[in-house]
């Protein structure tokens, strides 16, 4: 396998929980913990996706997702968001950013498999 | 499609139309000087849940309008579009619409090209309207298919065209595709025919389009979740194949077998004739006769539907419950009457008698309550009307609503659209004056109708009242006089003329408008109320405004009656038209003009009817110094009727003398008795007419 995930988030504990989940399933992950540190962390690496939470201190995820989309080398990479809302408003803020898709929260690790393996 | 399904539609169907009638609701009691935010919001939910639930169930094209709306509305919450009252009608329009494509939806025809016409220029006006606002963001997403676990069929015949920003939200297609194939059989028709010329072409902008055909016994969940990230509404149409067994077209066995696109196979359907015009083409039938045929096949639908009643759970629960307690105490008869002849047995009997007496009633009370459904149902639209109508004759014109909520028989709600629809026009249009005129008699600009609702004693009142000018006494008495309505030289009170108006053809407004003052209605609102066991009342003060009152009963299949014998028979006259009954001392009847008696009570004379004469039953009862009247009153007229005997007062269940044998002037119905007897009820207006025609013939 050997593709690679960028988990942001910037609980630690659900941070962990996404790493473990993605590598048991075989993903290599890297982490950050909010929207600045993930550009630091993109940057030079060749993601196959990006998993961000939107409420992070310094930068949300939508702005991330809108950084990310202006750089060519993550024009069409894979991105999804972690939203709290069920509600069609964050998910709609996401997509217009250019974000791929969404999980709502709570999530169980099945669900992240699910969605992670729809997208790439 | 499946029962299943079949019953989600439904469902669909009638919150997406009360989703449609709180948008309408919301848009109307919004204050365009400052909206409330949430209002935005409640209008943007509702948009977007009925076209979210479109998508799911079937109806993309109910979806596709939707989101339009729901597009407007979205900038408009965001407050980077104004909600301005030219923006509130083209909403309303789409509202109608939404409406208008519900129904037609609901009996699986296409909205009528004149609609589609209509729409396509209100969704041309929306967009013009947003003026330089930037454009309109990406739709929401469609939410997932409701929890429902629906019945996996055949599979689906898919129709997917991919977002423009498929690629640049990282969107993986053949992934999808590869979901897909999964669940079971693929075939895929790609349709490139959105593609733009190449001049115009942004490779990075995605125009591929689909049509798929998936055979799979999934529920159509599964399906919906792979195109989780990419249904935007209106681009994707699932709809189920038919089921098992079922003869599939002709178009679906050439897109199995000869490989046609769904596209060309759309392309050619639309080319078809319908039926009506293929006969008007060959010249076998004028057009006009094709549309009154549509019209009555239209109708008889429309009784189909309304047909049908909505009945809360809680209230079948209770009934299922009611039973329940019902075989119990049928259980405690059968075993009291085994040891009928023991003490024990007959206490245990009386018991459960009297457990049966309280479980009957409220067995009959409540089955009654399933045909009562709030008066709300017939208020709703009047906002809207009020709305409309003040805008049409430039009045400003605010309605107020009370008592919404209470509970009428179905039957009733139907047979008052009509009725009040004319009332509240009638106000707004005759009643209420002119903007200019209001102010200069020191009114309030703005009018005011109210329409009430309240229960009281078991009668039900429904109140429409204006702050107009009131009825123009002197023009009705001049107008009931040119008609010969009235004898010259009377005198009729202020009640008698009020209610003048509600005789047929009596307008008294020079100018008759578009709306109202031909006359014709106001009888129509007497002929229903009447034909429902009410009556009218009319108030009204000159420069200060009308109030007509109809009071209407509970329930039409139960009436408060008082049981009377005349000869042998056992008769019922309707409580409600019951003044009093009294025994006669001699001379208190009197003979005029020959055979004709008349009784003098409190000053009034008030004629007598002998009812054995006038039913032809039993002996005639010869005018006796000691005679059992009954006064009743209908319409303002009054009458003592003759009987032999008050045998007590009782609610009875009316049955219909016209359904079982045909219609007797004089009778309403007819009621079966505890003992089993049958008793005829007694038509109060009916028999006056009667003894009007009997004495007619005998002068």
């Amino acid at each position: 396998m050997g593709r690679l995930i960028l988990t942001v988030d910037d609980s630690s504990t659900m941070r962990q929980m996404i790493t473990f989940t993605l590598k048991g399933a075989g993903f290599d992950v890297v982490e950050a913990g909010d929207g600045v540190e993930a550009l630091e962390v993109a940057v030079g690496k060749k993601l196959d996706l990006i998993v961000t939470d939107v409420n992070m201190p310094r930068m949300d995820g939508i702005t991330l997702v809108q950084r990310l989309r202006a750089l060519p080398q993550f024009k069409f990479t894979p991105i999804l968001v972690l939203t709290t809302e069920s509600d069609a408003s964050m998910k709609m803020k996401g997509k217009e950013a250019g974000a791929t898709g969404w999980i709502v929260k709570p999530f169980s690790p099945e669900k992240l498999l699910d969605t992670v393996n729809k997208v790439i | 499609m499946s029962d299943a399904m079949a019953q989600f539609r439904d469902a669909f169907f009638e919150e997406a139309t009360e989703l449609a009638d709180g948008m309408e609701a919301t848009l109307l009691s919004m204050d365009l000087e400052s909206v409330e935010v949430e209002d935005l919001h409640t209008l943007f939910r509702a948009a977007h849940s009925i076209k979210g639930n479109a998508a799911t169930f079937g109806f993309p094209e109910v979806a596709a309008f939707t989101h339009k709306l729901e597009s407007t509305l979205e900038p408009v919450r965001q407050g980077t579009r104004p909600m301005t009252p030219d923006l509130r009608e083209l909403l309303l329009q789409g509202v109608d619409l939404i409406r208008s494509h519900l129904h037609h939806a609901r009996r699986g025809e296409p909205l009528p090209a004149k609609e589609q016409q209509g729409q396509e220029t209100l969704v041309a006006l929306l967009e013009a309207d947003s003026g330089a606002v930037a454009p309109p963001p990406p739709p929401a997403q469609a939410p997932p298919a409701r929890t429902v676990a629906m019945k996996g069929g055949r599979g689906f015949s898919i129709r997917f065209e991919a977002p423009t920003d498929a690629f640049r939200r990282g969107i993986n297609l053949e992934r999808l595709f590869r979901d897909l194939a999964k669940l079971g059989t693929l075939q895929i028709w790609p349709d490139l025919t959105r593609i733009s010329p190449f001049e115009q072409l942004d490779p990075e902008d995605c125009h591929l389009a689909w049509d798929i055909r998936l055979e799979t016994a999934h529920p159509q969940i599964d399906v919906d979740d792979i195109f989780e990230f990419v249904a935007e509404g209106d681009n994707l149409r699932i709809q189920p194949l038919a089921p098992e067994g079922s003869v599939p077209s002709l178009g679906e066995i050439l897109q199995t077998e000869a490989g046609v696109s769904p596209a060309d196979i759309r392309e050619a359907l639309s080319q078809q004739k319908r039926l009506g015009e293929l006969l008007v083409d060959m010249g076998k039938v004028k057009p006009e006769a094709v549309n009154k045929a549509l019209d009555q096949q239209q109708k008889k639908r429309n009784q189909a539907e309304a047909s049908t009643v909505r009945v809360a759970t809680e209230k079948i629960d209770r009934l299922v419950n009611l039973v329940g307690e019902l075989v119990i105490t049928q259980a405690m008869l059968a075993q009291a009457s085994q040891q009928s002849n023991t003490m024990q047995g007959e206490e245990q009997m009386s018991a459960a008698l009297l457990q049966l007496d309280r479980q009957t009633r409220e067995l009959q009370e409540r089955v009654m309550g399933i045909r009562m459904v709030p008066v709300e149902m017939v208020f709703s639209r009047f906002p809207r009307m009020v709305h409309e109508l003040g805008k049409q004759l430039g009045k400003d014109v605010e309605l107020v609503m009370e008592g919404q909520s209470t509970e009428l028989d179905k039957t009733f709600i139907e047979m008052l659209v009509d009725p009040l629809t004319h009332l509240v026009r009638n106000a707004v249009d005759h009643g209420m004056e002119d903007k200019a005129e209001r102010i200069q008699t020191g009114k309030p600009a703005m009018g005011t109708i109210g329409l009430r609702a309240s229960s009281r004693g078991g009668h039900i009142h429904i109140e429409v009242k204006d702050d107009g000018k009131g009825l123009n006494r002197d023009r009705i008495y001049q107008k009931a006089l040119d008609r010969g309505l009235i004898q010259p030289g009377s005198r009729p009170s202020d009640e008698e003329l009020n209610l003048l108006i509600f005789e047929p053809g009596f307008s008294t407004v020079e100018q008759v408008s578009d709306l109202s003052g031909r006359g014709v209605g106001m009888d129509v609102v007497k002929q229903n109320v009447r034909a429902l066991g009410g009556r009218i009342e009319v108030e009204s003060q000159p420069g200060r405004g009308t109030l007509i009152r109809l009071v209407l009963p509970l329930t039409l299949a139960i009436l408060d009656g008082l049981t009377v014998r005349v000869a042998e028979e056992t008769y019922v006259f309707p409580l409600a038209s019951v003044l009093e009954s009294f025994q006669t001392r001699g001379g208190d009847v009197q003979t005029v003009k020959g055979d004709r008696e008349v009784i003098s009570l409190r000053g009034e004379f008030i004629p007598v009817v002998r009812l054995q004469r006038l039913l032809a039953v039993g002996s005639n009862q010869e005018a006796s110094d000691r005679s059992l009247l009954v006064l009743v009153e209908s319409e303002g007229r009054r009458a003592a009727m003759a009987v032999d005997e008050l045998l007590g007062q009782q609610q009875v269940v009316i049955k219909s003398l016209e359904t079982h044998y045909r219609r007797v002037e004089g009778i309403s119905g007819a009621t079966i008795l505890g003992d089993g007897r049958v008793a005829l009820i007694l038509d109060v207006p009916g028999l006056m007419r009667l003894e009007a025609g009997a004495a007619a013939v005998g002068a």
